[in-house]
């Protein structure tokens, strides 16, 4: 009797070192389709250097893809839903504050062969920040305030509260790709943070009574699952802990096609009181559409791989010089 | 999810661990007595177990009737090479034989020719094959009782039986997985099933699987089979508990 196993997933390991956000490019305009101009050089302001990369921006977003269909569960992070084309996510996601500025994926992305093709995979969206000419004397008084800050163990928060960082993840061939899974991250403005309670009834508002709930003092974690057919999975599903619910742009995520919608929110709280908000995660992936709108990706590829060996076989069949023997 | 994405594959091949004889396992018409309480249920067609229902017609991909039981991983390497109408690595494969391997160099020449007999009467032998019986164990769930149903996990989708031969790597995905994993129960009959079951493990199905279409990729590929029927037994007893017959 053969014994298979449930081994198609995709599995999304985070990079540690893509945490952070900040890292060593500083956010710009998304590099994959973006036109080749000269880079802005001179100090300026985040207003200012977010009005260079936006420019040409058209708000509100245009949206040619579909609703969702009625009665179909809430798949949408502040609008940006999966099915989405990657311009339109980019278009959606920048519209949603003036200093959000898109960045190229830093890292490698999906793991898959692509032949050479290039894939837009996603981009990353997140403040703009204040751009400062600096000296070698300033960088090497930066790396050693970095050397002592990791040697003490300090925190060092990658956002400033009022800010929010987006992750979106695409899939498709050169030109087609579509979003398949998103996530946001928001900071609430210091003085004005909500408590903890009132974002989760929002969440549970927007998204409805969640699969799972977790509450502890230093998080609410919740998360809605639907199987591939569309059916709410519920708590007391024997499928309820199969899928794996991501919501931090900075955390990985996977693909199974035995989960379909699944949605994940944290909501964490302030240090000096734990009744109110810091900051919340939520994100969205249709992991069975992901997954085989990955699979078909890497598929098409392939064939075209196969084909363009194949035709080179055969003009080699013709045309190839013989060897000298 | 900014994020480096890795794709594991994870087939663990040494489980499946090899097909078993042909005959063993075999789909087969339950008796009356072997199957002495089997659920109601229904996939796509409902059908009780003890009915006796025939099978119901697999449509034929590409005009191909013939049918597998339970193939050996060359077979069904052979099988993918068919279907994708490429020319399987034969002449390539001869050496890794390990009757040729093992073979004196004076009796290579001929175990190379005997295995070479041996893999094109294969080839021949899979020519006209459209549907696969195959015996699998059932990976059963737990019963849900908000939809009344056990989710069959062998056949969910993201479940493939693997079969490595020739140097090549093939996969058996099942196409209407979505549909063919749900095994529905009525919630009066489930405690009955999940008291004969004891072990999510100790479940087995034997499926007919109908094949939908092929993807040819370098060094193997995938054969996508759609699943027409499956009927699921309790291992210990060989008890029918159901039978689940999908749409064509």
């Amino acid at each position: 009797m053969l014994n298979p196993r449930n081994t198609l997933i995709l599995v999304a390991a985070a990079l540690l070192t893509a945490c952070g956000g900040g890292g060593p490019n500083p956010p710009g305009t998304v590099g994959n389709n973006a036109p080749n101009k000269e880079k802005p050089s001179g100090d300026a302001t985040a207003e200012q250097v977010a009005e260079e990369v936006r420019a040409g921006l058209d708000c509100p977003a245009d949206i040619d893809t579909p609703d969702r269909p009625p009665n179909s569960p809430v798949n949408d992070v502040v609008g940006v839903r999966p099915g989405l084309t990657y311009d339109e996510a980019q278009n959606v996601v920048l519209c949603t504050h003036d200093l959000l500025v898109a960045s190229p994926p830093s890292t490698s992305g999906f793991n898959i062969k692509t032949y050479g093709a290039t894939i837009r995979q996603g981009f990353s969206a997140r403040f703009a920040e204040p751009r400062v000419n600096k000296s070698s004397r300033d960088y090497m008084r930066e790396m050693n305030e970095d050397f002592m800050a990791r040697s003490g163990n300090a925190v060092r928060e990658d956002m400033k509260p009022g800010q929010s960082k987006w992750y979106v993840s695409t899939m498709g061939v050169p030109g087609e790709e579509r979003v398949i899974a998103v996530a946001r991250e928001e900071w609430f403005a210091e003085g004005r943070n909500p408590t903890m309670q009132s974002v989760a009834d929002a969440l549970v508002k927007k998204y409805g009574p969640p699969t799972r709930r977790q509450e502890n003092p230093t998080v609410i974690v919740l998360a809605w699952i639907y199987d591939p057919q569309g059916r709410f999975v519920p708590e007391t599903s024997p499928n309820a802990m199969r899928c794996t619910a991501m919501s931090s742009p900075d955390g990985g995520t996977s693909f199974s096609p035995d989960c379909g919608l699944v949605i994940g929110a944290q909501v964490r709280p302030v240090q000096d009181n734990p009744a109110l908000a810091k900051f919340m995660q939520v994100g969205v992936a249709d992991q069975s559409v992901g997954y085989e709108l990955i699979v078909q990706t890497e598929q098409s590829l392939e064939s075209g791989e196969m084909k363009r060996r194949a035709d080179e076989v055969k003009n080699a069949a013709q045309n190839a010089d013989a060897p000298k023997l | 999810m900014r994020t480096a994405f890795v794709i594991s594959v994870l087939v663990l091949a040494a489980g499946c661990g090899g097909p078993p004889p042909a005959g063993e396992g075999a789909a087969q018409a339950p008796s009356a007595a072997e199957s002495p309480q089997p659920a109601a249920q229904s996939g796509q067609t409902t059908s009780a177990a003890n009915a006796g229902a025939a099978t119901p017609a697999a449509p034929a991909f590409r005009g191909r009737t013939g049918e597998l039981l339970n193939p050996d991983n060359t077979t069904m390497v052979l099988l993918y090479f068919d279907l994708a109408g490429l020319p399987p690595p034969i002449d390539q494969s001869l050496d890794d034989d390990m009757r040729v391997r093992m073979a004196r160099a004076t009796d290579k020449p001929a175990a190379r020719d005997l295995v070479r007999k041996e893999l094109e009467a294969g080839l021949a032998g899979v020519r006209n094959i459209g549907a696969i019986r195959m015996s699998l164990a059932a990976n059963l769930s737990e019963y849900d009782s908000t939809y009344n149903e056990f989710t069959v996990r062998a056949l969910s989708p993201s479940s493939m039986v693997e079969f490595k031969a020739l140097g090549q790597k093939v996969a058996v995905k099942f196409g209407n997985a979505r549909t063919a994993q749900v095994w529905r129960v009525p919630a009066a009959e489930a405690q009955a099933v999940v008291d004969r079951v004891g072990f999510a493990s100790d479940v087995s199905l034997d499926a007919l699987l109908a094949i939908r279409d092929v993807h040819a990729a370098p060094e193997g590929g995938n054969i996508t089979v759609n699943v027409i029927e499956y009927e699921l037994r309790e291992n210990r007893s060989g008890n029918l508990l159901g039978r689940v017959q999908l749409a064509p």
